[in-house]
């Protein structure tokens, strides 16, 4: 029918995608899953705000064992974790606009570099954070083991450390999880301008992880 | 898209019905591993509200039985004579030679029954079978906005309930439903899985709550068919919408208490055990910031069935839609700062009078509530049917189980009754009275939707009367026998209370008969009902536009709302054939439907 | 009776039968350009950089200069930073800016809920003594613990303390600062016999110097954890070292001293400093006589050595110095 050379005549799966029967359009579907997403991150949030919560409660009890607390962690290995995490989050945000703008080999380069973030994150708090505290003794309630103590409520920081950085790490596991799904899916073709509500969701996801340690960062090393 | 214009002319809530016919979602696709096979991976919201209906009817049964071996226990104050023999002890291991052994169990059986029934059965009882099936259809959509997600809350559910329940076959658990630490984190320390099964159930069962709630809030803001103003959805779906707020916000903090619990239950890590620092208030107010709201999650989309079966079985307008709506989301905002009023012997002093004041806010939207039923009707032609029979019996009990909640929140009058039977007939009143009344009410006023056969009204009416005589027997003892002073969770009393326990226990049995006389009822409908029209009450609402039971995809066309859901008097029942039902004439003075009215009659 | 009896076609928009206006849809697909996003990237780096240097010159000011700041500067200027930091991810990185103002509004309901669950926890929590003095404060039974103790009422601290002067006192480090009392004779020896001797000498004595210190350091550690002790403690050590002619301990003292100084935290780096000799005590106990024999056995004098280690006593490193002598 026509003699213009076509770039080729399968389509990509984006472009092929079809939105659910019971939506009327793709965008309000899109719309939806991201609503629905909004509603599941509220949920996240509260549920850290559990450990918020807990941490200021105590904080305000026992302010000796939080400053004595606050000392014992290096602002630095926190530091380089939140610069890791913002890198990561910038780079989640920019595969998302090269989903968009049909980049996807930018878009993939950049998920892997979020990928590593994500392990440079959990290998900083496994190898500089929970391992060598945890082997000189510094470590939650009834397994406090640190002879250097001096305020009695110490275990109890250390307690709302782990808690609060451990259910945190979990989420950056799963975040991580998340990330590999869309990379894979990216590389099959799943995803393009049309199309790329999981690109955008696991997005929101990984920011939240982020957001989460914005305000770990300073409540666990700063301040004292 | 035909449907549309063709709904256009029909003037009023109509889908049309002249366009390709589907089967109904019961239809059986082949053989019955091929059936089985269909349901266990269906999206469909009606069979994910009819599992879900089935899962939490089992475990209501598994409930009551709990709850009748409580009762029988109490039959009698466990007695030491001179001797050392013990009498009046039902349940007790056969080599027993204390007291304590049979408390033990009584302990354990009073434990099972309140969490079964708070997170297996009240929370999801509502929202997740009636509102799973019939808030897609009553705001026209094809669908729940997550299908997929939908399903897997069901499993999630079945797995939460299977973990809990599981932690019977380890021996049960002791702590109450309320888990309150340290007592929870260091009870049964031989074999710490009891209560970490139990917590871990509990846990899961939140994140079922927690998908199901996000799923209806993104259904009814995305999905309401064309022309349905926020104010043209029924009041179920307000209802179910709030409960669904209070769902997703409250949900993740018993997340991470329960998380917290099993922390504290394994690694002992002080959070909630004074003895390494922690605070046990600390984990009352957790446990309360989630479960005060959720117990509006319990009452809220009961309260939507009795006001959608109300208007429907009074055939009257409801009395101030907006009110009504509005109390819903004020019930929704005002159960996050009222969570104190569990702790008034715990909290300070100043925390208690500030939530104290706080919680009689809750009475005004509930009061904007009942007066507005009752305002409904007035003058209306009511049709004495066992749906309106329950709606009835509702308004009786959950005006007691209201003003009973009045003493409690009080503060001087709580810390007589405080941890008393008063407290636990206060809420049986409004979480059985209120929430399973209105369910039983949602069920039968459904019933011919979901499964399309019709039930013996009158043998459901027999029974509910008997369910509300067993329900007054068991509980309204209760209020006397807490007011008198009898502590909640003791497996003995003093003799004088005997002539209370004796007559509290005489009504758990009626309760028995009259929900079996419902079971068989609902059985010998499935099994040689009569087929169901698709309006048999003539509502207004879409639901009662699609066939009964609803097809595959619920209406042949996307319908279209022109009228609000209870403008009985402006419009004809869509699908409504007076033989099938006629409808009462209004009491005097009564404005009568537009069906009735000759003028008017189409 | 608010409810309007019928919907007239006017509010049914035929030219919008989806309600996508009354739903309150909006276009869904944003897109935000990565000059934006560099940019809140760039931004948030400096916060985080920002954040961190108000923390650290906060301990600045009460070290060097001795002003006691308010304790809410610290708390309202992280937290503030944070904030800001976290509307930045949310307006730019989440699209909040851009998106369906539902999402916004969804947020802060949520932020409000996690307001009110802090707000009233904490009015109960912070107001227990306002009528009855004795429900404020440590309560053990029921109450808030006044001690975190282990099972045999032993607060944990000090049950974690008196673990460690008991690992402190165990015959495995004894025996660590026995093979150094060795190795010192022999690197003595060892300086006497030309240049490699004395290279390894040196590297020998500071190895010696280093276990006695970290014991020293040990000894005194739970006096050396009090703030403001640790920074003075350590120059008096190095100054008594140098009195004493040890120039190498004194210089390791001195050092320590100045690295604690440096960070400003009396604290912070008095634990840190701790914890890291703590870990490297641990090496030398475990491996560090090996490596001390391992450099013996390379001197000019091996058979010295051997006599030397292995006459003082018969260690793994002794061992490994033997074997190291057949190579």
């Amino acid at each position: 029918m026509s003699t213009i050379p076509t770039q080729s005549p399968i389509k990509a799966l984006w472009q092929r995608y079809v939105h659910a029967g019971h939506f009327r359009t793709a965008a309000e579907e899109f719309d939806a899953c991201k609503f629905g997403f909004w509603l599941f991150l509220s949920t996240e949030v509260l549920l850290f705000g559990g450990i918020f919560c807990a941490y200021f409660i105590f904080r305000t009890l026992y302010p000796g064992a939080w400053r004595e607390g606050s000392h014992l962690l290096d602002w630095r290995f926190g530091g380089m974790n939140t610069a890791i995490l913002l890198i990561s989050s910038y780079t989640m945000a920019a595969s998302i606009y090269c989903v968009q703008k049909a980049q996807f080999t930018r878009a993939k380069i950049n998920l892997i570099i979020t990928l590593l973030c994500g392990a440079a994150f959990i290998y900083i708090k496994l190898a500089f954070e929970y391992i060598p505290k945890w082997s000189v003794g510094k470590r939650p309630g009834s397994m406090f083991d640190y002879p250097f103590a001096n305020d009695p409520h110490l275990p109890l920081w250390w307690s709302v450390y782990y808690c609060g950085t451990s259910i945190h790490a979990a989420h950056v596991i799963i975040g991580m999880i998340l990330i590999a799904r869309v990379l894979y899916r990216t590389h099959k073709g799943c995803y393009g301008p049309t199309h790329y509500t999981m690109v955008e969701v696991t997005g929101l996801y990984w920011h939240l992880v982020d957001l989460i340690w914005i305000f770990l960062f300073p409540l666990l090393y700063l301040i004292h | 898209m035909a449907g549309h214009t063709q709904a256009a002319h029909a003037g009023h809530a109509h889908g049309g019905g002249h366009g390709e016919h589907h089967g109904s979602y019961l239809e059986r696709k082949g053989g019955l591993i091929h059936t089985i096979w269909d349901w266990a991976t269906t999206v469909d919201h009606k069979k994910i509200g009819v599992m879900y209906l089935f899962a939490i009817l089992f475990m209501f049964f598994l409930g009551g039985v709990a709850a009748l071996a409580v009762r029988f226990e109490l039959l009698e104050p466990v007695r030491v004579a001179a001797d050392g023999t013990i009498s009046g002890q039902f349940f007790k291991p056969a080599d027993a030679s204390s007291i304590s052994a049979g408390n033990n169990i009584y302990n354990r059986l009073f434990t099972l029954h309140g969490a079964i029934m708070v997170f297996m059965v009240i929370v999801p009882s509502v929202p997740a079978s009636l509102g799973n099936f019939f808030l897609p259809l009553m705001i026209g959509a094809k669908d729940v906005a997550f299908p997929r997600l939908n399903l897997l809350s069901w499993y999630v559910y079945v797995a939460g309930s299977i973990f809990a329940v599981s932690s019977i076959i380890l021996g049960g658990v002791d702590t109450g439903w309320t888990f309150y630490a340290p007592y929870s984190t260091t009870t049964d320390s031989e074999m710490n899985s009891k209560v970490v099964f139990m917590v871990m159930g509990a846990f899961i069962l939140g994140f079922s709550s927690i998908l199901t709630g996000l799923n209806f809030i993104v259904t009814v803001h995305k999905l309401r068919a064309p022309g349905m103003g926020w104010f043209d959805m029924p009041l179920f779906i307000w209802a179910v919408y709030s409960s669904a707020i209070i769902q997703v916000l409250a949900t993740p903090v018993i997340g991470i208490t329960l998380l917290l619990l099993t922390f504290e239950r394994i690694f002992r890590i002080g959070i909630f055990d004074p003895a390494l620092g922690g605070d046990p208030v600390l984990y009352q107010h957790f446990f309360w910031f989630y479960s005060h709201p959720v117990v509006y999650v319990m009452i809220l989309p009961g309260m939507g069935i009795i006001s959608d079966v109300l208007a429907v079985q009074a055939h009257k307008k409801i009395f101030g839609y907006r009110a009504i709506a509005f109390a819903s989301l004020g019930i929704a905002a005002v159960s996050f700062i009222v969570w104190g009023h569990h702790m008034f012997t715990s909290m300070s002093e100043l925390a208690s009078t500030v939530f104290s004041a706080l919680t009689f806010l809750v009475a005004i939207p509930t009061a904007v509530k009942m007066f507005n039923w009752i305002g409904t009707l007035y003058k209306s032609s009511i049709a004495l049917n066992a749906p309106m029979v329950y709606t009835l019996i509702f308004l009786f009990l959950f005006a007691i189980g209201g003003l009973t909640g009045l003493p409690l929140g009080t503060l001087s009058t709580d810390l007589h009754l405080h941890d008393s039977y008063f407290v636990v007939a206060h809420f049986h009143y409004v979480m059985m009275g209120g929430t399973i009344m209105a369910l039983m009410a949602g069920i039968h006023h459904w019933w011919p939707k979901m499964f399309g056969k019709m039930y013996n009204d009158k043998v459901a009416i027999i029974a509910a009367l008997i369910v509300f005589a067993g329900f007054n027997l068991t509980f309204m003892t209760q209020f006397l026998l807490g007011a008198q002073g009898m502590p909640r969770r003791y497996a003995s009393y003093v003799d004088e209370f005997q002539t209370l326990h004796r007559w509290s226990t005489y009504g758990s049995w009626l309760l028995l008969v009259g929900f079996l006389i419902h079971l068989f009822n609902f059985l010998a409908s499935l099994a040689v009902g009569k087929k169901a029209p698709a309006n048999p009450w003539g509502g207004l609402t879409l639901e009662w536009v699609a066939d009964s039971p609803p097809s595959e995809h619920n209406f042949d066309h996307e319908p279209i709302v022109r009228n609000g859901p209870y403008d009985f008097d402006t419009v004809v029942p869509p699908h409504w054939d007076p033989k099938d039902y006629p409808i009462p004439a209004p009491a005097a003075g009564g404005r009568p439907m537009i069906a009735h009215s000759p003028d008017k009659q189409q | 009776m608010s409810h309007a009896p019928a919907h007239t076609p006017e509010v049914f928009d035929e030219t919008d039968p989806h309600g996508q206006h009354l739903h309150g849809q909006h276009e869904s697909h944003v897109i935000v350009g990565p000059f934006t996003l560099r940019t809140v990237l760039i931004v948030l780096l400096m916060l985080t950089a920002l954040t961190v240097g108000f923390a650290q010159a906060e301990i600045a000011i009460q070290n060097w200069l001795g002003i006691e700041l308010p304790w809410w500067i610290n708390v309202v200027g992280a937290m503030s930073i944070a904030v800001v930091k976290s509307l930045l991810v949310m307006a730019f990185f989440m699209q909040l800016k851009y998106d369906n103002p539902i999402n916004t509004v969804l947020m802060l309901f949520c932020f409000f809920a996690l307001g009110l669950f802090l707000m009233f926890s904490g009015l109960d929590l912070f107001s227990r003594g306002l009528v009855y003095d004795f429900k404020a404060g440590p309560v053990i039974a029921g109450g808030t613990g006044s001690k975190v103790v282990t099972a045999d009422g032993k607060p944990m601290v000090v049950a974690a303390a008196d673990r460690f002067k008991q690992k402190i006192g165990n015959p495995e480090i004894k025996e660590a600062l026995l093979v150094a009392d060795a190795v010192e004779e022999f690197a003595e020896e060892a300086a006497k016999k030309g240049e490699a001797g004395e290279q390894a000498a040196k590297a020998l004595e500071e190895h010696v110097m280093h276990l006695r210190d970290l014991h020293t350091i040990m000894v005194h550690a739970p006096a050396l954890g009090q703030q403001g002790r640790s920074v003075k403690e350590l120059e008096a050590m190095a100054a008594a070292y140098r009195g004493k002619g040890k120039a190498a301990a004194a210089d390791i003292l001195a050092e320590s001293a100045k690295a604690l100084g440096a960070m400003k935290m009396a604290e912070r780096g008095a634990s840190y400093s701790i914890e890291q000799e703590f870990k490297k005590l641990g090496e030398a106990a475990h491996g560090g006589h090996h490596a001390a024999a391992h450099t013996a056995s390379n001197t000019a004098d091996k058979s010295r050595a051997r006599t030397g280690v292995s006459g003082a006593l018969d260690t793994e490193g002794a061992a490994a110095a033997t074997k190291h002598e057949g190579h």
